[in-house]
């Protein structure tokens, strides 16, 4: 029971709202049946299963060699369970920190389709005040096959880096309250459970820098705790700063985890996950992408 | 922590793996406790559902390792605060079981609770989780420091304050539907 008169000082009662809310809700959530919960637990299980033992012949046949390039680029020896949800953008859920920009509104940055193409002057540029939908992948940036991810597509979860934080805390708070927008975009190739899968999301953060320190920090202290591995596989590749990060975990007899790719230019950080290949090239492309909108790099 | 929660997590067979019953008896006991927590912590009772049952299949997942922790209900906690609280958790959620109740269930938290949803979505999201954290899922000033990573004094801090405009807001809802002819009987 927690000490409900925390600071005995305090001059401001606790409301009986409060109280009324802890004795009286939990009689209004109703639980599904349990089984639904089983059956979709089973199905997931015998998903990663599945794609484990694919992996495990992979690297039976590739040798030592496969091992160390599938961590960098191989679309098949990529950790198991991993399949980033296909969402389209979402916004931020304080709706007060910052704008949820519908794509058909008219970005702050003119879109460029080449990443290569020369930006302005960062100093004609006013400064940004949302993610630009120019400032994300696009389908030229992948190899051929995939396609943007509809918004109400099906994913599955696992595939997220800072979930792995309940494994491994991190050893401080994540510096993300200055969030000022963000965009998310999903690629697929393939169909069903199976299909590769790119989810990126961009964020506008003056706290970028720390937030791109922060995981650093993490991934080197969790680097193996308890049945989970950490292991950053590549730093300072692309933009002003970044990360890759490969996540294991090991439950059950089953490896499952994913590999992270975190660039930062200027104010703008994205995160890239998935199920797919070249993350390294796929990170670097953001990054231009990033520093035509930034005016930087 | 829910006394009921513990123990059906804890009775098993001598000697055998972890039972199917006792998982059963174990949801029973954490999906509306945990899915009040939430909803009051997300504003949205059907995210929060979401959120639990995604914890809850992961501890079905594991329930040979959860079980036979000192806690299964805080680390199925931990589990739903950390997707409710993920940059991610939007997109996290593949359950396909949800959602035949959700209209339901917030209508069934009553005028009442409903408002104070209302209130606390208006609060800080570090206030409202310490607000939450302690008067509804009644964990310890110390238990939240740790979780949030924060010093005990700021803990106390962002409960002084989230009381403090949570008492505001509320004596402003009490005011708007005295004015509205709300009838409270």
């Amino acid at each position: 029971m927690a000490d409900l008169n925390p600071d005995h000082e305090q001059d401001v009662p606790v409301p009986s709202a409060l109280f009324g809310f802890r004795d009286t809700a939990p009689g209004a959530f109703v639980a599904p049946p349990v089984a639904s919960v089983v059956a979709a637990g089973a199905r997931r299980r015998q998903r990663r299963t599945v794609v484990a033992a694919a992996a495990l012949s992979l690297v039976v046949l590739g040798g030592v060699g496969g091992v160390v390039n599938a961590a960098r680029s191989g679309p098949d020896q990529l950790p198991t369970g991993v399949t980033p949800s296909p969402v389209a953008p979402t916004p931020f859920p304080t709706p007060s920190r910052g704008p949820s920009v519908p794509p058909t509104l008219t970005p702050t940055v003119t879109p460029t389709t080449k990443p290569s193409s020369v930006p302005p002057s960062a100093s004609t540029r006013p400064p940004l005040t949302v993610v630009p939908p120019a400032a994300m992948l696009a389908l030229t940036d992948l190899e051929t096959g995939y396609r943007v991810a509809p918004e109400d597509a099906p994913g599955t979860g696992d595939w997220m880096m800072s979930y792995w934080t309940q494994y491994c805390a991190a050893a401080s708070t994540l510096p993300a309250t200055a969030g000022i927008s963000r965009r998310d975009r999903s690629f697929l190739k393939g169909e069903g459970e199976t299909a590769d899968a790119v989810y990126q999301r961009v964020e506008l953060e003056p706290l970028a820098s720390q937030q791109l320190e922060h995981w650093r920090q993490w991934a080197t202290r969790c680097a193996k705790r308890g049945t989970l591995t950490v292991t950053i596989l590549d730093s300072g590749f692309a933009g002003d700063g970044s990360l890759m990060v490969k996540v294991s975990n090991l439950d059950g007899g089953v490896e499952y985890g994913g590999t992270y790719v975190l660039v930062r230019v200027g104010d703008l950080i994205t995160e890239i996950a998935g199920r797919h290949s070249g993350e390294r090239d796929v990170a670097v492309k953001a990054a231009q992408r990033l520093c035509a909108i930034a005016g930087s790099c | 922590m829910p006394d009921q929660a513990a123990s059906a997590a804890r009775e098993q067979q001598p000697g055998g793996p972890p039972g199917r019953d006792s998982f059963a008896e174990f949801y029973t006991a954490c999906y509306g406790r945990l899915a009040a927590q939430l909803s009051a912590y997300l504003g949205d009772a059907a995210e929060a559902e979401d959120v639990v049952q995604e914890a809850l299949l992961r501890a079905w997942q594991r329930w040979r390792t959860v079980s036979a922790y000192e806690e299964p209900f805080a680390w199925v906690r931990r589990v739903a605060w950390n997707l409710a609280t993920s940059r991610w958790r939007r997109i996290v959620l593949e359950n396909k079981f949800r959602s035949r109740q959700r209209a339901e269930s917030t209508a069934a938290l009553g005028p009442e609770n409903v408002a104070l949803v209302a209130a606390l979505r208006q609060l800080p999201d570090r206030q409202r989780r310490a607000i939450v954290l302690h008067y509804i899922a009644d964990l310890s000033v110390a238990d939240i420091s740790a979780e949030l990573s924060a010093p005990r004094g700021t803990v106390l801090s962002w409960l002084h304050r989230g009381r403090a405009q949570l008492s505001g807001l509320l004596a402003e809802t009490d005011t708007e539907t005295s004015k509205g002819g709300y009838d409270r009987g």
